[in-house]
């Protein structure tokens, strides 16, 4: 775990080293270990460390090979690197360290860049220079755990772990309304833009080869698409099998590991397989007592039941926290409420343990939030309907009245005859800030991809497949694995997540939906792990969740704050929002103790601005 | 009573100095001016059988460990005997081993004539070139394989005179191709795709020497696979340095589209199924490959070392390109890829300058001219 950064091409000059050190010291928080530096004459490659295989000066980065001719820089866990370097000694290779950087070298002297990749098991944000062939290649894991942005800029790509690093170091130009207008949308950033003009993100799965000044980017892998036959007791029991065998491979570490225990499924049965793998573990529960949500009793009794040692971390959900560390962990403008929690989880971990496993990634694969469900309804019902059926329903729809139960039922039928097209525009969002006159003039004509994607009745008969893909494109890479990598590199601490392991990923992918969704119940795979290893009331259990009320705070111990800092905004001047009217929807909204969302994300985006700008 | 000539061939691999010694010896035996006899300092390698075939009597080896050792004057003396005994008039050597050990043999033995070979230009080591340059000195004559060796053994202070350039010479036979309908027969044989639309760019070079440059090749192929879409490489030929560059080739990403054949034991077969056929070596003499390259009808991309623009006649049967420039390599092979009427017109004319210029009967002429001039100047003294 790590941050790196680099400048490549031919126009690295005096002034590149400078540049990479700048990014570095963006990125120190991410590796407070180590700091390194290697040139080349074409190719800066800069490196922090947080040391978790092999933590003597062995595994220093950037790491060399052919007396320089090959170096790398590498940000992630390869859990297979044993094996893998098992396979490499074989071919005659010799290894001076005992870390998974050094796996990687000889591995791409041996099978090359692409070949090694498809090979490694883990999560990673790799660049390696290849001084020889004049070659960089970037890449990123399947699954996008971990970050990596780039810009080109005169010729040369400079790249590292956040798009802040990158324009601290002078890449990238103004604000990309693109991006601004999908942060608002969303409150996050998807990998498809970014919050700069002139800054990418790599997608998740994809390479990217730099040579002589020209850029080639490919996709190494992709999610299956076709289903299994497979019963489901036979997914259970493989499910369990792949579970135990996920852990295993996170629990290796030259430090000590923790683990998060939250009341729910997946973080449970982590727990429930590190026990039963004999794990020297500590597993950690954030405590909110004076919330109605609290999960620490649920808590307290798995540990138990499993007899691992355990520890309550108590928060107050009372207390606000300091926006500040959210503006400070995120490389971008970042309004995920739960962040903040895990910035909490993160801080007071890292007291005990530099690795921690989460059960993050099982709701998204095995089904888990309630809207799997809706759509799995309303494909049923598309599927029975002929096409005449979703023109129809256009015609019919606006007679019906949106209230109550009709409003759901409208919906229901929305996605059935209008398919991915319907979700997107069904969403709050930009027509929140549009009717509240939010826009500044720069921002009233934006529009975005994701609200004007096709309606047909065809997406409607595969909802929920272009669901779960639309859905990994944009909130699982956008918002659920930033939030942790942000949250937890912030603290210098390593998340693993079993549930991100790729060969689960790929079982369960090829899960049919009824499997997934066994008898109507959401995540039923992992609830019946749950019930035949630990027990049938937290299998039974509804998934809860400790909410972080930034909209309350905002009528309450924020509202001070959000109102000095509107009324002499950088949104304001640079003709994004309007924050007098801002200001007013806050004025008619405090009475409700609750305020909308969209002012969150006003606020979230205004004190990055000024974070990015030098401004207190 | 014929005359007697001794050819000391270093050993029987498969090797350019080797192939062209081992040829010089069939093409003398039946010539018939000559008795001929061979020797070599390792009795191994593919091409003992073809050498044994010429049944040219015994074959005595003289295994050396170093030249500067007893063992090197013990072998020196049995050597030198043997040509006493066999009353040898002319000794040929061929290599850098062989000329150091024949020529010092043939002058311990007085009596016969003495011929040493160059056939690189590339500067041996400081203490190398000054043991050679003694067994230059033992020399009657040198044989240099192309114009650019001779140029170099002058500029290296061996006196002009003594050197006699003798190209190499090609024998069409050999790279005469089976009927091309059996093109997919052919490729399947040398574990190749037989994808009708691929085109294939050959190396022919040994996998144990660095000089070949075959890393250059790889670097070319991989620039030329981003333009090309349906274009494979073989390199053809074997030695230790194979799984490095196999390596290499998957770090270049083109691991899928490089074959490494090995000994190609039937070259014209391999040629013949060959679209364009390449030579990358920083330094060579007179290069066999290119010459069998353009005795199969092939255009030829090739590095201008030695006496490689002595046999190319650049854009006429194929072109030359400065060694380590991967860049205008994959260039010129892309033009002639992509024009397969010019590809065929160079492939053309490099045939009909093989037969006319580096065929094998110019080579044995020339070779047995050399021998009747030395002889004649010895009877002289």
């Amino acid at each position: 775990m790590c941050g790196i950064a680099g400048i490549v091409g031919h126009n690295v000059g005096r002034d590149t080293r400078e540049r990479v050190v700048s990014m570095l010291s963006e990125l120190a928080h991410r590796g407070p270990d180590d700091e390194g530096l290697r040139e080349w004459d074409g190719a800066v490659f800069g490196h922090r460390r947080l040391s978790i295989f092999d933590l003597s000066a062995a595994g220093h980065q950037p790491m060399l090979l052919e007396n320089g001719k090959i170096g790398i820089v590498f940000n992630g866990a390869i859990y297979n690197f044993r094996d893998l370097r098992k396979q490499l000694e074989e071919k005659g290779r010799k290894f001076v360290s005992e870390t998974d950087t050094e796996v990687l070298l000889h591995g791409y002297r041996v099978w090359g860049f692409d070949n090694l990749i498809k090979r490694l098991d883990g999560m990673f944000a790799i660049a390696l220079w290849d001084d020889e062939l004049q070659k960089l290649f970037l890449v990123r894991d399947r699954l996008g755990v971990k970050p990596l942005a780039f810009a080109e800029q005169d010729g040369n790509i400079g790249f590292a772990s956040t798009v802040r690093a990158l324009k601290k170091a002078g890449f990238g130009s103004g604000l990309s309304i693109d991006g601004i207008a999908e942060y608002l949308e969303f409150g996050f950033v998807t990998d498809e833009n970014s919050i700069y003009e002139g800054i990418e993100k790599l997608r998740a799965g994809e390479i990217l080869e730099f040579h002589n000044g020209e850029i080639s980017r490919r996709l190494y892998w992709e999610l299956p698409e076709t289903f299994d036959e497979i019963s489901f007791e036979d997914a259970v029991e493989e499910t369990e099998k792949l579970i135990l065998n996920a852990v295993e491979k996170r629990l290796f570490a030259d430090v000590p590991v923790g683990a998060l225990l939250s009341g729910g499924i997946d973080s449970s049965l982590v727990c429930w397989a590190i026990a039963k793998l004999g794990g020297d573990v500590s597993a950690f529960t954030v405590g909110t007592p004076d919330d109605e949500f609290d999960e620490s009793n649920t808590a307290i009794k798995t540990a138990k039941r499993l007899g691992i040692k355990h520890r309550i971390l108590e928060l107050s959900s009372e207390k606000p926290p300091d926006i500040q560390e959210l503006i400070k962990a995120f490389g971008e403008p970042f309004a995920c409420a739960s962040a903040l929690g895990m910035l909490a989880i993160s801080r007071e971990v890292k007291q005990s343990a530099t690795v921690l496993l989460t059960g993050d990634g099982g709701d998204d694969i095995f089904l888990g939030y309630p809207e799997h469900k809706h759509f799995l309804m309303s494909s049923k019902i598309a599927n029975s309907a002929p096409d005449l059926a979703a023109g129809l329903w256009r015609s019919a729809r606006g007679l019906i009245p949106k209230k109550g139960q009709l409003k759901r039922a409208v919906s229901l039928l929305d996605y059935s005859f209008g398919g991915i097209g319907a979700v997107g525009a069904a969403r709050d969002g930009l027509p929140v800030y549009s009717e509240n006159n939010l826009f500044g003039e720069r921002l009233r004509e934006i529009s975005i991809s994701h609200r004007e994607m096709e309606w047909t009745i065809n997406s409607g008969r595969n909802l929920l497949g272009e669901f779960l893909n639309y859905d990994r494109k944009t909130r699982f890479t956008g918002e659920y694995l930033p939030k942790v990598d942000g949250a937890t590199m912030f603290y210098a601490l390593e998340a693993r997540s079993p549930f991100l392991d790729i060969a689960l990923w790929e079982f369960a992918a090829k899960l049919p939906f009824p499997v997934r969704l066994n008898n109507g119940t959401l995540k039923a795979v992992l609830r019946e792990i749950v019930r035949r290893r630990i027990g049938g009331d937290l299998a039974d259990a509804k998934k809860q969740g400790f909410i972080i009320p930034v909209q309350k705070w905002l009528t309450g111990h924020w509202r001070k704050i959000f109102e000095e800092t509107m009324r002499d905004s950088i949104l304001m001047r640079e003709d994004l929002i309007d924050t007098d009217a801002a200001l007013r929807l806050l004025d008619r909204t405090a009475k409700s103790g609750w305020a909308p969302r969209q002012l969150w994300f006003i606020f979230v985006l205004e004190s990055w601005l000024r974070r990015e700008r030098g401004l207190s | 009573m014929k005359q007697k000539v001794l050819q000391f061939i270093g050993s029987f691999h498969e090797g350019g100095s080797e192939r062209q010694a081992v040829q010089l010896c069939s093409l003398l035996k039946d010539e018939g001016s000559f008795q001929v006899f061979a020797a070599t300092l390792d009795r191994s390698g593919s091409l003992l059988n073809e050498i044994g075939s010429l049944k040219l009597g015994e074959i005595p080896e003289y295994k050396l460990t170093s030249f500067y050792g007893a063992n090197f004057i013990k072998q020196a003396k049995k050597c030198a005997e043997f040509i006493r005994r066999n009353e040898i008039d002319v000794v040929h050597t061929h290599d850098f081993y062989t000329n150091i050990f024949g020529m010092t043999a043939a002058f311990l033995a007085r009596r016969p004539a003495r011929i040493a070979s160059k056939r690189e230009t590339l500067s041996k080591s400081g203490s190398q070139f000054f043991i050679e340059r003694q067994s230059f000195h033992l020399a009657d004559r040198i044989v240099a394989n192309a114009g650019a060796v001779k140029d170099f053994l002058t500029e290296q202070g061996v006196p002009h005179a003594k050197i006699e350039t003798i190209y190499n010479g090609i024998d069409i036979r050999r790279v005469a191709a089976e009927n091309e309908r059996q093109r997919d027969r052919i490729l399947t044989d040398f574990g190749l795709p037989a994808r009708e639309n691929l085109r294939f760019v050959t190396l022919v070079a040994n996998m144990r020497s660095e000089v070949k440059d075959h890393r250059m090749f790889l670097k070319g192929a991989a620039k030329i696979s981003e333009k090309f879409e349906n274009v494979r490489f073989i390199a053809a030929g074997e030695g230790e340095l194979t799984g490095e560059l196999k390596e290499f080739s998957n770090r270049c990403g083109i691991g899928d589209r490089v074959f490494f054949t090995g000994r190609c034991s039937n070259v014209a077969n391999l040629l013949a199924v060959s679209d364009v056929c390449v030579l990358t070596s920083r330094s060579e003499g007179f290069s066999n490959s290119i010459l069998e390259y353009m005795a199969a009808g092939k255009p030829v991309v090739a590095t201008d070392v030695g006496g490689a623009n002595e046999a190319i006649v650049e854009g006429e049967t194929g072109f030359l390109v400065n060694s380590e420039d991967d860049s205008t390599f994959s260039k010129r092979v892309l033009e002639l890829l992509s024009d397969s009427e010019k590809a065929a017109r160079f492939g053309k004319a490099g045939r009909e300058r093989v037969e006319r210029l580096f065929s094998t009967d110019a080579q044995l002429g020339k070779t047995i001219e050399l021998y009747k001039s030395v002889l004649a100047d010895r009877s002289k003294i």
